[in-house]
């Protein structure tokens, strides 16, 4: 029982990392209505940058990653997605592309870098105990950030000028641009704010998991994932579902083979849609206007 | 050399099989199933099951193997009754990743990543097919079949069915149809087209096992589906020939081995960003010979060929 | 056989889109809806198709309750309605999406259906773009194409949405004619419209919304010339 609550804790952690993940995906999907697959690549790439330059001084390594992680991020919307969206009015084209995206990142991220996972030093990879738990500190800082994240994001959104233009953008993709509203900002500053929250994800990821080309990927499809069952629009939502998913892939170890876990997260995930499909969260902003253009 | 240009052209018409059910699934109704390799996974066990006990007669297994993928697809399509458009894609990925699973953890069935060795040769009325060139020409005749069943499919009712929901479900709804359904149909009838392509794999090759079945061979299956020109009947021939043929060529060139496989995945990526591109999801060939045809006839300038399908 | 909206109301949030909304489109009339932009017009359209659940209220063709229903089973009790942004197949050719609309299960033969569809491009002049796909026609064919499938669905009611703006002349006088002559066979037409030229020459009755309250019904010429509607939508130009 003790090592099932340990091994609950330790994925509830590690499910910090998924929500920073997720919330982007999930920004991005309400403003623009683009499934961003491609930010998976965007995490590895965070990990990878931050782990090759952390030997030579911790801060020039996170504002590089910054750097690399908004450039990444803005060309895919400004060279890949807008170009295709001005001549393509659906949806689908802008899947196939961050598809494509994805697979191209992973690829180049793979010949860049060496297969090998980089495990960057810190003092923080000790333990510290709770009565009889013992939780890595790194992961604890790594779950207070994603909290901290977590929690500017839902006050940018709900307090200031911009957020408020987002939430309408998203509430309304068609209305949007009838009322003369900037959607064009909306979609810039809802990738930045993807972009951005990837830094601290793909930091920690760098540390917890350790950098190599293909450490988004999992990352990617749990907070897929947590984005849909979630409920569409409901960063809460998702946010939980990415939580959720931490705890099931921390848990499963406990009962199966280490190959299982994948599985073992991807069936609950399977499970709660057939339960619900609309998701678990019930922010529905986006539902309603659904309901509105559908 | 000249065995190994064999063994790609069969590979390729293995895969062209494979990618054909996508195509109607992807390509035609538009549902974006990452789960594509599983139906093809089914096929190669079930042949490697049940090959051995049924003398490798092709129709047994290839019937067998149909079924089981259907009553599998259905399974998943159960989902995409529930989730909608691109969030299907979610569901089929985790779908996949289940049963990639299980694939690599049900050892005591499929030896996990040892994987099943000692297929027989396939046998069809009769004969026993023993040679791999009897055995390529089988798969080119079953290639043929399969594109020229597509093809009905996609010149027919169904056909119109599947494009009207792939371009506008909504559309569709008003015009008195159900979308829910064709997707169920596409979804069903796509997992039974690749699982010919698992069945033919398994006993070209001799052996399976759980890597080769993974989410890497969707990944790969799409890029044919799109590279081809997604929706056109000869496209999974084409975008196989591309993928599963011309790119591996850069193995020839003088790199390291740990480059080539990024190198070609990073090639894939570049495919399908450009076939979207160039000319969004409506296979390019079919659009030249639409051009072609009107300029023939004089009918049309070809300056709209990018004009907004609604009002800007 | 007539199509009676009775006190629809939908509310989109906090936002009221349609207020008590009653009317009446008879069989062989054109009946035109007009107003401001967000007066509810096109959320008018989306409750009768079956794409919006209205709040309350009700929507009879030929007695039948539309309310309830899905989309589908409103398109296949006769509504045919087109798309403001029209909504076409861009990847499929003309041909191929008037015949989808003509079929009513995959089970229709395609001969029929061709045929169908072929009566109908050569009536709006669509002959020679059959084969071209909807996304490479200019804009007023890619109406005609969404009137063909309106055409193929032999419907009973028309909903018509901003089905005449930026048309080229003859295309307008094509579209004027199919109207006139869908009046001629007894459907019920419903349009939104922003040419109060059009209004004029094809509708019976008119019906002035205004932020989702139904204000003035009447003939065109004591609609126009009514007060408040003078005020509230021509106030700007006069």
């Amino acid at each position: 029982m003790h090592e099932l609550v340990q091994l609950a804790i330790g994925g509830f952690l590690l499910g910090g990392l998924y929500v920073l993940i997720a919330i982007g995906m999930s920004i991005i999907l309400n403003v623009t209505g683009i499934f961003h697959i491609a930010h998976g690549s965007t995490l590895s790439l965070c990990a990878l940058t931050f782990a090759a330059l952390e030997s030579t001084h911790i801060l020039l390594a996170v504002l590089v990653t910054t750097g690399v992680s908004l450039t990444f991020t803005m060309a895919g919307y400004e060279l890949l997605y807008r170009p295709i969206a001005k001549r393509q009015p659906t949806l689908f084209p802008l899947f196939l592309a961050s598809f494509g995206l994805w697979i191209v990142g992973g690829a180049a991220l793979t010949l860049i870098f060496s297969a090998e996972p980089v495990h960057p030093r810190t003092s923080l990879n000790s333990t510290v105990n709770f009565g009889d738990l013992y939780l890595l500190k790194i992961n604890l800082l790594a779950f207070a950030v994603a909290a901290a994240c977590y929690a500017a994001t839902r006050v940018f959104l709900a307090r200031t000028m911009t957020g408020s233009l987002m939430r309408a953008v998203a509430c309304s993709r068609d209305m949007s641009d009838v009322w003369g509203m900037p959607r064009r900002r909306a979609e810039r500053v809802a990738f930045m704010i993807a972009g951005l929250l990837a830094v601290p994800a793909g930091i920690f990821a760098a540390y917890v998991l350790g950098a190599y080309p293909t450490v988004g990927d999992t990352p990617l499809l749990f907070a897929f994932s947590a984005v849909v069952l979630g409920g569409l629009g409901s960063i809460r939502g998702a946010a939980a579902a990415a939580l959720l998913f931490g705890v099931v892939q921390g848990v499963a170890v406990w009962a199966l083979p280490a190959t299982w876990q994948d599985g073992v997260v991807f069936a609950v995930f399977l499970l709660l849609i057939l339960v619900s499909p609309r998701g678990l969260g019930t922010l529905g902003l986006r539902r309603r206007a659904e309901a509105r253009s559908a | 050399m000249l065995e190994y240009l064999a063994t790609v052209g069969t590979l390729t018409g293995i895969f062209a099989i494979a990618a054909a059910g996508l195509n109607i699934t992807l390509g035609y109704a538009g549902v974006f199933s990452a789960a594509q390799a599983v139906f093809v996974g089914i096929g190669a066990y079930v042949t490697a099951l049940l090959g051995p006990q049924v003398g490798g007669s092709l129709i047994i297994c290839a019937v067998a193997a149909a079924g089981c993928s259907v009553a599998v697809a259905m399974v998943l399509a159960l989902t995409s009754l529930r989730v909608s458009d691109e969030y299907f894609m979610v569901a089929s990925l985790a779908f996949q990743i289940m049963v990639s699973t299980v694939f690599t953890g049900w050892y005591s069935v499929t030896k996990g990543t040892d994987g099943i060795s000692g297929i027989p040769y396939p046998r069809l009325l009769g004969t026993e097919l023993s040679t791999p060139e009897t055995q390529s020409r089988l798969i080119w005749v079953v290639a043929a079949l399969v594109v020229a069943l597509t093809a009905v499919l996609r010149r027919g009712s169904v056909g119109r069915l599947f494009l009207a929901i792939r371009e506008d479900p909504v559309a569709t709804q008003t015009l008195g149809r159900s979308p829910t359904l064709g997707k169920y149909v596409a979804i069903v009838l796509g997992a039974a087209v690749s699982s010919l392509g698992g069945v033919l794999y398994a006993f070209y090759i001799g052996f399976i096992n759980s890597a080769a079945f993974d989410y890497s061979l969707s990944i790969q299956l799409t890029a044919i589906v799109i590279v081809g020109g997604i929706g056109w009947s000869l496209g999974p021939v084409v975008g196989s020939a591309i993928v599963v043929a011309a790119v591996p060529l850069i193995s020839l060139l003088d790199l390291p081995s740990t480059t080539v496989g990024p190198l070609e995945q990073l090639i894939y990526g570049a495919l399908i960003i450009a076939a979207v591109g160039v000319r969004g999801y409506i296979p390019s060939a079919v659009v030249l010979r639409e051009r072609w045809a009107a300029r023939a006839g004089g009918a049309r300038p070809w300056r709209r060929a990018h004009g907004p399908v609604v009002k800007p | 056989m007539s199509l009676e909206i009775n006190g629809v109301r939908a509310a989109f949030g906090g936002l009221v889109a349609l207020d008590d909304v009653s009317l009446t489109a008879e069989p062989g009339a054109v009946t035109a809806l007009i107003g401001p932009n967000g007066a509810g017009k096109t959320t008018l359209f989306n409750v009768i198709s079956g794409l919006v659940p209205p709040e309350r209220g009700s929507a009879r063709l030929d007695g039948t309750e539309l309310i309830g229903r899905s989309a589908r089973q409103v398109a296949r009790l006769g509504v045919a309605r087109s798309f403001q942004e029209l909504r076409l197949f861009g990847g499929v050719s003309v041909q191929e999406q008037t015949m989808f609309a003509a079929e009513r299960s995959v089970l229709t033969r395609s001969r029929e259906s061709r045929a169908r569809a072929t009566e109908i491009l050569d009536r709006l002049g669509l002959s020679a773009a059959r084969r071209s796909l909807a996304a490479d026609l200019g804009y007023g064919q890619q109406k005609a194409v969404s009137i063909a499938r309106m055409l193929a669905m032999n419907g009973r009611a028309w909903l018509l949405d901003e089905q005449a703006a930026g048309l080229a002349p003859r295309e307008y006088e094509l579209f004027c004619e199919v109207v006139a002559e869908a009046k001629d066979r007894g459907l019920i037409i419903l349009l939104i419209e922003h040419n109060l030229r059009l209004v004029k020459d094809l509708a019976d009755v008119v019906v002035f919304l205004d932020r989702g309250r139904e204000l003035v019904t009447g003939t065109a010429h004591e609609v126009f010339s009514n007060e408040l509607v003078r005020s509230l939508y021509f106030g700007e130009r006069d």
